[in-house]
């Protein structure tokens, strides 16, 4: 099981990319005590009727690992949804892509931490591969958007650690200004 | 910290390239790779990516790529991390915890000895082709 809220994400953000994504689009929205997280991709998408099959742990597409008999991503969040009172949701189309996500009460107490928001972010936005990563941040009353195309402008290779430790830095100020207000 | 800009972040990128004559990433000779698959960041594989950053910040190194992929296939090694770098085997460590990813960029990187107790995977191939030769 993820540590953090924030693992979970980088987890979906990793599927979209497996999926072969060209766009990813994140949503991290707290508001009136709910805090909404989806990731929407354009990948290569599922069928219903693999849908249904991958909310079982014991169900994967084998296409990386051939021998690989289970897969955790989407059941790990379908029971931290469960597990709070949540809600989960799921749509897809072959080709057209995946939209994950889930909506979750800020004060359950078996919820599990946020974690890092900030680092997580960060990564999402450095995966691999040449692709768009929009992480949509949204507040109480204020929010802020990341594109990679426009930091990768900024900073160059979000691969390099040192871009990656400036564009950590950017983001915990983008945070903060969110929470001063 | 006040709210920055991107004309900022600009700014800050070219001040640190002048201060490191950072090469660009065609120059990078050293690829450290961390498999973040679900296990991988069960297991704390995105903890294990932050210290691989501190680490290679305090010893200065600017000539390294670090990079994401999915499951490098061995779960029960968990976090797992590959490392490319020129007269070294491409080794797949397993176990990497934050502690050992600062073994690694110290010994495997910096002075080209294995953290043998971690190598999960790929070296005896390549030792064994330099052996034939």
């Amino acid at each position: 099981m993820h540590a953090s809220l924030a693992d979970l994400l980088l987890d979906l953000v990793h599927n979209a990319v497996n999926a072969k994504a060209a766009t990813i689009g994140v949503r991290w929205a707290e508001r009136d005590g709910v805090l909404d997280i989806e990731v929407a991709d354009d990948g290569s998408g599922m069928s219903k009727e693999t849908q249904q099959r991958a909310l079982s742990p014991f169900y994967t597409d084998g296409v990386a690992h051939p021998t690989r008999k289970v897969g955790l991503g989407l059941p790990f969040l379908v029971q931290t949804a469960d597990s709070v009172g949540g809600e989960f949701r799921l749509d897809s189309e072959p080709g057209r892509g995946t939209v994950v996500g889930v909506r979750l009460p800020v004060d359950h107490v078996d919820l599990p931490a946020q974690g890092d928001v900030c680092e997580c972010f960060a990564y999402a936005l450095a995966v691999t591969g040449p692709r768009e990563v929009v992480i949509d941040r949204v507040g109480i009353d204020d929010g802020y958007t990341l594109r990679r195309s426009e930091l990768e402008d900024a900073l160059g290779d979000l691969e390099d650690p040192e871009s990656l430790r400036l564009l950590i830095a950017y983001i915990r100020s983008q945070e903060e200004a969110v929470w001063q207000r | 910290m006040a709210k920055m800009s991107l004309d900022d972040l600009r700014a800050m990128r070219d001040q640190k390239r002048r201060e490191l004559e950072m090469r660009d990433a065609d120059n990078k000779t050293v690829q450290i790779i961390v498999g973040m698959g679900t296990s991988g960041i069960a297991a704390g594989a995105k903890n294990t990516l932050s210290a691989f950053l501190a680490e290679l910040e305090q010893h200065g190194l600017t000539n390294v790529s670090l990079r994401q992929t999915g499951s490098l296939g061995l779960d029960h090694a968990e976090p797992t991390v590959e490392v490319r770098m020129a007269d070294m085997p491409t080794v797949i460590y397993g176990k990497v915890t934050p502690k050992v990813a600062g073994e690694i960029v110290r010994s495997h990187i910096m002075n080209k000895t294995l953290v043998d107790e971690h190598v999960f995977d790929r070296p005896a191939a390549d030792i064994l082709e330099r052996k034939e030769q």
